[in-house]
Order: C-alpha cells, then sequence, then structure tokens
C-alpha cells in the first residue's frame, strides 16, 4: 500500500479533490527538577490522514491502523456527505503547482548522533549552575528533539517528502523569600529557545552561563523595587517583541481567523478584508515579513500540508496592511497568494492556517542607542504573561525582568512590571528597530488554535525595538 | 471502540513481558472521537480521529525512562522496550522514585460515564445537531459559529507489580458563538454544553440561549477602570477556579514556596463561603478512578470553608514530605506547560443564591457571561489577568441596564475569593486546560478592570 493509493482510492469513491498526509514524528523530551532527572521520554507518533473535498464539502479521517486505510478513505467521504448538510458556497481551490520533491531540515551537528548523556550531561550541568546561587529555591531544566517525516500526496499529482528537524533546550530558576517569589526563564520563556536545525543550535544556546547569570537575576528581584503606573517609553527586548508579534500581529493575520473561521473559539480580527493595503497597522518602522524559508526558524520546510513551496512574503510595509497568512481556500477567497501557511498538528488533524516564522523585519537603530536617546522610560526582557481579545486588540503584557532607564542610562532593577495596550496604537508609537547585528530568529514550540486543539511550531525574527507613550502597570 | 478491558489488558500484559527492566508500568489510551465546526451558518471543519497510544516506563533501580508509541505489532513493541531500557540505562538515579504502584483497589465513579449513544454517534448525528443549532440561530437571523464533538476515551495502566486499572468513557460537548451579520453594533452571545450524554446537547436552546445574549450585547458602553463588584456564570468561575489550582492548589506549587497556602495550612485563606475539592468519582465531572501512575485517585478536600487543609500528590512530591499519592499524577502525554501533579477534577461547592438573584440584589456591578485569554501574573498572589467576551453587562439596581465593551481584568484570584458575596445553586461544567471545573456562578464583592476594548 503506498500513500498515492489513499489519495486514488479517495477519488474512485467519488471525491472532487483528495489529499493524504503520512507522518511519522518522533520526539525526545528530557526533563531536570532540582537535580533529579523526573523525566526522560521518548514519543513516537505514527499515522495517517485523508481530505477529500466532495461537491465544495471538506471531509476529514485518520488513523494509526493502516490495515483499515480504505475504511477511513471511506470515512472522510461519509464526513464530507455529512458537511453538505450545512454548506452555502462550495470550497474552492487556489491552484498549486505540482510538485514532486524531497525536503530535509539542514543539520550541522545531527541530533540522532548526540547521545542521551551528553545531552543529559548539559542539562545536569546548567541545573548545578542555577544550584550554585544562593536563594533558587527550584530549577527546571528541559531539552526536546524532534523528527517528523511527512510524506504528502495530492490528487493533482503532487508527491512530497519530507524529513524536518527541531531541537532546543531552557532552564527556569525559581527564588523565593517566603513572602515573595521569582523566576527567570533562560534564554527565553516557552521551555527556551528552539531551531530547525542540528545539535549545533543546543550548543549555541551557552546553557550553562546563562542559566547562572538568569538565577542570579531571579534572586534580585526578590529585593527589587517597584514601580508606579504611567505612560512611558518602553524598549522591548527580542525575546518579549517575540510574543507582541506572535499575538497582536501573528495570529490577527491569520486568513481563516480573519474569515471567521475560528470565530467560536480563537476568535476573529481586526485586520478585516476591507483594510488591506489602506491601513496603518503599524509605523513607518514595522515592516512584518512570513518567511518558512529562512535557515535555522522552527517553522521553516519545504512545504506546507497543502504541498506548497514554502515562500517568503510581506504581511506588512511600513506600516501598512499588504497580505494575510493563507491557505489554498482562503487564497482562493479573498484572491491573494498563497504563504504555504497550512499546517497540520501531525497526521490525525485538519489542517489549518497557522503562523509560520513571522517576523519584525530589522531596522536601523541598536540597543544602545535606542536607550541612549530614553529621559525616563523601561527595559523590559523574557516573556512572563501575556493576554489579548479575540480581535487581537486589547492585550496586556509582563517581562519576566525590567529596568529603569534614566536619562539615557539603564538604572534600577523593577519588578512585577506589566504593560497594556490596544494593537494599533502599540505599533504605531514603534519609533525605532535595532538593526540586523542584533536580530534573532526565536523558535516557539507551542502555539495552540483549533478544536480540537492542535499545537505547533513557530519562529519569530525580532530585535529589540522602541515604543512610545505604553501605559505601564506597577503592582 | 476496539479496545476493551480484555484487549487492553492482553496488549499491555504484553508490553510487561517483554520488558526485562527491574520494574515496568504501561500507561495507555485511546480514543475514537469526531469534532463538527461550523462558522457564517456552514459546517466547515467536520472530521473523525482514532489514534491508540502506550507509554512504558521503566525503572533499572532508581533510573527512570519512558517511551510512547502507537504501533503495536511485536517489532514496534520490542523496539519501544529496547530504547526505553537504553533510556533507564543511560539516566541518572531519581532519588524520588519508590517503585510503581502496586495492586490495590480503586473505587468506581458514582454516575454513569459511558453512554452508548455517545459511543455510536456519527458524522451524521454530529452534523444534524449542528444544523439543528444553526437553523435556529438563522431564523433568528443571526449567524453561529461553533462545534459538536464526541468521542469514546479508553485509559489503563498496567504495572509489573500488579496494578491493573481500566476505564472505557463517553464525552461529548456543544457550544456556539452566535452574533448579527449586517447590523452595527450588536456583540457576540455565547452557550456551551458539555458532559458525557449525547442526548443532553439540546442545539435549539444552546441556540437561543445565544442568541438571547447578544441580543442584549448592543450599543456596548466603555466602563471606566476600577473596582466593581461583578456577578460570574459558572464557566466564567469555572475558569478561575482552574488558575486558582493550577497555581495554588497542587503539592509542586506549595513546596516551590509560590502557593499563597504555603505556611498557612488550617488558616482561613479564603472567604469562608468557599470550599473547593477534588473528587475525580463524583461522576458529573470527566473523571477518572485512578491517575496515570496507577493509583487510586482521591478524593481531597482542598479548601473547606475558606480554610487551607490539602493540596494533591502524585508519588514524587509526595515522596519529597513524606505522604502518599493522593492520585494526581498527570498524563504523560500532557501538555509540558504544566507539570505534575494538578487537580483535574476541581469542585466548588454550591450556595443558596440563584444567578438571577445575585443580579437582583445588586446595586451596581458588572455581569460575566465569558472569560477568555486568561493568564497567570503573579503566582504568589495568583493574580491573572484576562478579557472578558460574548455579552458582559452593566446591572444596576437589579437589573442589567446595558452592554458594556469587552473588559481587561487584573485580579488577585486570592484577593477576590477572600471577598465573596454570594454563591449560585447549580453547578456547570467547565472543561478547562488540564480536566474539568464543576463549579457555581458567584458574586465576587471586588473586580479590578483595567479597562475597555474597543467592541
Amino acid at each position: 500500500m503506498k500513500i498515492e493509493d489513499f489519495v486514488d482510492y479517495a477519488m474512485k469513491t467519488g471525491a472532487n479533490y483528495a489529499d493524504a498526509r503520512i507522518v511519522n514524528r518522533s520526539g525526545e523530551i528530557s526533563s531536570v527538577w532540582d537535580g533529579n532527572i523526573e523525566e526522560q521520554i521518548h514519543n513516537r507518533s505514527y499515522g495517517y490522514g485523508i481530505r477529500i473535498l466532495f461537491h465544495g464539502a471538506w471531509g476529514f479521517a485518520a488513523s494509526n491502523d493502516f490495515s483499515k486505510w480504505k475504511e477511513v478513505v471511506l470515512s472522510a467521504m461519509k464526513v464530507a456527505q455529512a458537511s453538505l448538510k450545512r454548506q452555502k458556497e462550495p470550497v474552492c481551490l487556489a491552484p498549486v503547482p505540482v510538485i514532486r520533491d524531497h525536503y530535509r531540515t539542514p543539520q550541522k551537528i545531527d541530533v540522532h548522533t548526540v547521545s542521551l548523556n551528553e545531552r543529559l550531561d548539559l542539562l545536569l550541568e546548567a541545573d548545578h549552575s542555577m544550584a550554585s546561587v544562593p536563594g533558587i529555591t527550584q530549577r527546571k531544566s528541559t531539552m526536546g528533539v524532534y523528527s517528523t517525516d511527512i510524506l504528502f500526496a495530492s490528487s493533482e499529482g503532487s508527491f512530497i517528502e519530507q524529513n524536518l528537524v527541531a531541537c532546543g533546550a531552557g532552564t527556569v530558576a525559581y527564588a523565593s523569600n517566603g513572602s515573595d517569589t521569582a523566576f527567570r526563564s533562560y534564554p527565553a520563556s516557552f521551555q527556551g529557545d528552539y531551531s530547525s536545525a542540528g545539535y549545533e543550535h543546543i550548543l549555541g544556546l551557552n546553557l550553562i552561563e546563562g542559566s547562572k547569570r538568569f538565577a542570579q537575576q531571579a534572586v534580585e528581584l526578590l529585593s527589587a523595587k517597584r514601580c508606579k503606573s504611567g505612560k512611558k517609553t518602553v524598549i522591548l527586548d527580542s525575546s518579549m517583541l517575540t510574543l507582541m508579534v506572535h499575538e497582536s500581529i501573528g495570529h490577527a493575520l491569520e486568513s481563516d481567523r480573519v474569515l471567521g473561521s475560528e470565530a467560536s473559539y480563537a476568535g476573529t480580527s481586526f485586520a478585516t478584508p476591507e483594510k488591506l493595503a489602506d491601513y496603518h497597522c503599524g509605523s513607518e518602522q514595522v515592516t512584518i515579513t512570513s518567511d518558512p524559508t529562512l535557515p535555522g526558524g522552527l517553522a521553516s520546510y519545504g512545504y506546507d500540508d497543502e504541498g506548497y513551496p514554502a515562500c517568503r512574503t510581506v504581511l506588512i510595509d511600513h506600516g501598512i496592511l499588504v497580505g494575510y497568512l493563507t491557505g489554498r481556500e482562503t487564497a482562493a477567497k479573498l484572491k491573494l497568494p498563497l504563504t504555504a501557511a497550512m499546517r497540520a498538528d501531525g497526521w490525525q488533524r485538519f489542517p489549518l492556517i497557522r503562523i509560520t516564522n513571522v517576523n519584525l523585519e530589522p531596522g536601523d537603530s541598536s540597543l544602545a542607542k535606542m536607550i541612549s536617546e530614553v529621559d525616563d522610560g523601561f527595559y523590559m526582557e523574557t516573556v512572563k504573561t501575556y493576554s489579548i481579545d479575540d480581535k487581537r486588540l486589547n492585550f496586556q503584557f509582563a517581562p519576566e525582568i525590567a529596568w529603569e532607564i534614566k536619562n539615557g542610562k539603564i538604572g534600577s532593577m523593577v519588578k512585577n512590571v506589566r504593560y497594556s495596550g490596544m494593537t494599533l496604537e502599540f505599533w504605531n508609537s514603534c519609533d525605532a528597530v535595532a538593526n540586523r547585528d542584533e536580530w534573532h530568529l526565536w523558535g516557539i514550540p507551542v502555539c495552540g488554535k483549533g478544536e480540537p486543539g492542535q499545537v505547533v511550531m513557530v519562529g519569530h525574527g525580532t530585535a529589540p525595538a522602541r515604543f512610545q507613550n505604553v501605559s505601564v502597570l506597577g503592582d | 471502540m476496539r479496545w476493551d478491558r480484555e484487549q487492553t489488558y492482553e496488549l499491555l500484559k504484553r508490553i510487561i513481558d517483554l520488558s526485562e527492566a527491574d520494574q515496568t508500568e504501561a500507561c495507555f489510551m485511546a480514543y475514537e472521537s469526531g469534532l463538527t465546526r461550523f462558522a457564517e451558518n456552514r459546517i466547515h471543519q467536520n472530521m473523525c480521529e482514532e489514534d491508540a497510544i502506550v507509554v512504558i516506563r521503566v525503572a533499572i533501580g532508581k533510573r527512570l525512562g519512558s517511551v510512547s508509541a502507537n504501533q503495536f505489532d511485536e517489532a514496534s513493541l520490542v523496539s519501544a522496550i529496547q530504547k526505553v531500557i537504553e533510556i533507564a540505562s543511560l539516566n541518572q538515579p531519581n532519588e524520588l522514585f519508590d517503585g510503581f504502584a502496586e495492586k490495590q483497589p480503586v473505587d468506581s465513579i458514582r454516575l454513569p460515564w459511558y453512554i452508548p449513544e455517545t459511543a455510536s454517534a456519527g458524522t451524521n448525528e454530529r452534523a444534524d445537531i449542528a444544523s439543528r443549532l444553526i437553523q435556529k440561530v438563522e431564523n433568528s437571523a443571526y449567524e453561529a459559529a461553533g462545534s459538536v464533538s464526541n468521542g469514546v476515551y479508553v485509559s489503563s495502566v498496567l504495572t509489573s507489580l500488579g496494578q491493573f486499572v481500566y476505564q472505557q468513557e463517553t464525552r461529548c460537548g456543544g457550544l456556539t458563538v452566535v452574533n448579527r451579520p449586517g447590523e452595527a453594533g450588536f456583540g457576540t452571545g455565547y452557550s456551551e454544553y458539555f458532559g458525557r450524554d449525547i442526548h443532553l446537547i439540546h442545539p435549539e436552546e444552546l441556540a437561543a440561549k445565544a442568541v438571547c445574549i447578544s441580543a442584549m450585547n448592543h450599543d456596548a458602553k466603555s466602563l471606566p477602570p476600577g473596582d466593581y463588584p461583578a456577578v460570574l456564570t459558572p464557566a466564567s468561575v469555572g475558569l478561575l477556579i482552574f488558575y486558582l489550582g493550577w497555581m495554588a492548589l497542587h503539592a509542586r506549587a506549595v513546596q516551590s514556596g509560590q502557593s499563597f497556602l504555603a505556611g498557612h495550612f488550617d488558616e482561613e485563606v479564603l472567604d469562608p463561603k468557599l470550599s473547593i475539592w477534588d473528587d475525580a468519582l463524583d461522576g458529573r465531572n470527566y473523571g477518572m478512578s485512578f491517575d496515570w501512575e496507577g493509583n487510586p485517585a482521591r478524593y481531597v478536600d482542598l479548601i473547606r470553608n475558606g480554610k487551607a487543609i490539602d493540596v494533591v500528590y502524585d508519588t514524587f512530591t509526595a515522596k519529597k514530605v513524606g505522604k502518599k499519592s493522593t492520585g494526581h499524577a498527570l498524563s504523560p502525554l500532557r501538555d509540558r506547560y504544566y507539570s505534575s501533579p494538578m487537580a483535574e477534577h476541581l469542585i466548588v461547592g454550591t450556595g443558596d443564591t440563584p444567578l438571577e438573584k445575585m443580579i437582583e440584589k445588586t446595586e451596581k456591578g458588572i455581569l460575566i457571561n465569558h472569560l477568555w485569554y486568561v493568564r497567570e501574573v503573579n503566582f504568589k498572589s495568583a493574580s491573572v489577568t484576562g478579557m472578558t467576551r460574548d455579552g458582559t453587562f452593566m446591572i444596576e439596581n437589579g437589573k442589567i441596564t446595558h452592554a458594556l465593551k469587552n473588559l481587561r481584568f487584573s485580579i488577585s484570584l486570592r484577593d477576590v475569593f477572600q471577598s465573596i458575596e454570594m454563591i449560585g445553586t447549580e453547578q456547570e461544567l467547565t472543561p478547562v486546560s488540564i480536566g474539568t471545573v464543576l463549579a457555581p456562578a458567584m458574586k465576587l464583592k471586588h473586580s479590578n478592570i483595567d479597562g475597555s476594548s474597543s467592541y
């Protein structure tokens, strides 16, 4: 039985279009808590999903049991027939080229050649480095190594094989003095920093020294000063900006959300289609791109799960909304180019429009220059918390750590700072972005969307940036 | 569903027999489920799926390793066992490991947990429910988005020490968000039902409730920032209680000092009207009679009349303080944002004031129908921020007077649950990121509103 058989059989049952994916995904997760290796797990999930378009209605079925593939194809057809009970206009698909290709994630050091011992030793050393800091009450270190082999075939003749690899690591140091707690995540929140790359990425994280430095900051935070609420100039470091880009721009520009398909769960978007090409989403400094071709991006791949080749797309050009993340259905509806953004969380899920590597393009400033130009403001690092409304407008974020900026210089450390605002005002207040030397492509392994919930890996390239008149909240 | 008790035992026994480790544990989860999504009054995503996964954990002395696999032919299982033994051999000893679960009884859930009609409902039944809901909404000139889901779920654990537990259960749900297209000034309305019996999804009732809320949710006004009394629906209370559970009511939070309960057990830490417990056997929630270490899921009093009583444990956190696990180890395949253990079956005790009476007894306050994107801000004070959505209203002199734009709130759960004015009489089930919460409506004396969104 070959993957093409799934598609051929689907077409024989009357489908107007069909595609199939066979996905073999494995992952190794290592987790050290307080010097104990609490978790060392190797996950493997292997199965297939069939997507059928029948008279303009979708059906999808998936199974881990390859012996019953014909039954599963028939299930997908039955699901499509049931979908016909409530349809309006039939689904139309934007055309895609017929592709027959193979893509593999480039790796300098093949992650699978690095022994478990070596990986655990690194985590334990990072743990020890945090434990050596007086005042640290709890430590956590994690590492993940993932491989995903995807076979894709469509009734239009595409056949694509991809071998994707991703890995990353991170630590969290917790400090407590009985009445207050603080923590620092190195090098970033959400389990650290991940990349579609080999083990060279993990070695480059500088986990041992970095974790110790952040652990010291966690302890210092306990006695750091608190701040008063007010309108301030704020400089966000690049890791903090990843989530601003993610939540207020990346999700807002998913075209399924824009068209209302996610209204019941993830919500809708302020960036409605009539605004395209004539809408100031940000200042002149703000250019946002989607680019799954970037080397090392956590959402870098050869093709999306509809078989469309990865490509770079400008979404916001110097502040003007010029594009959306699209899939074949929404690109046809909006008459926009495809962006290779349709992705599924494994074999068992219907592909959705997902954030790719969505990036704030570098500017021409630098962190040092931006700080030197601020009389009274804050510099903030590392996402602590985040919340945004269901149209991606009203947000509140908090960094793990912040420093006052007084008269062009970094001042006292400040704790429990938050900032809030409205997306459009915030991005329109951006008056400087640091240059490419300070631009970093971060990898976040956990972006959720859809029903049933789907978690995919996303990337965000950002450099530190400065924003004016931001509502800073103390506690 | 293929995986009955005997078939499951046979598979897990085969795995245990293949393993040459000192101790072996096999956790099994399988499901057959379907979900029909709709938006703009049409079905736009419709799917069914099945999977079966085994997580094998072995111990060589105190060295542990885990693998998961979803292919069960002989070669795949042998390969998985070899891999897990390799992992354990290379691992460092875990001094908190005290052996896998020994043979011991587990109690049964107190209400039926498997409804045959939910198990057998297929794509046509789901599409019919969705169609009825959409029709009702469309008849009122509104537009519906939402989903209908059902599934059969098998959970089982077998250890080489003889513990075997098994549960096959059904779950289903329906939810909708409606809006009035083409007419300016109207906001959304929301309603949901989650349970085990597909017959209890009443699509017309869900539609009518959501339409009613949306109809009231028009020409919404901004609310100045400030401290307001707030009446919360059960679903809204459920989400806040989940965050309280995650930030404060489990052993890891106490042991790290992050929980405000640390050092304050047997003290009144919350309002004396409030009682919270974890009971997997209650039957009205999605409980499992055992946890993912195979231990019985025990009833745990967390907060009783405002007093901090206990938290939940798995074997590792229990070992740290010389206690026994309460049976709250999370699934090894959970979202890694959350660490084991956690209270997955939270229940909030009822009071004596129905939601309508709470509104009547409110001179000035807000009514919150649904919460969105709640996130932690500060663990020690159990502070969170979030938004309201799908219907927020002003209450004045005992009546709903107008709709409010969606509100941003920032509250300390410790503080707001220290001053509860009234608690509702009926509990409703809310699925959350980890498990469920069964909670009644509540009137809080304080809720700190930071401001409004633009809609």
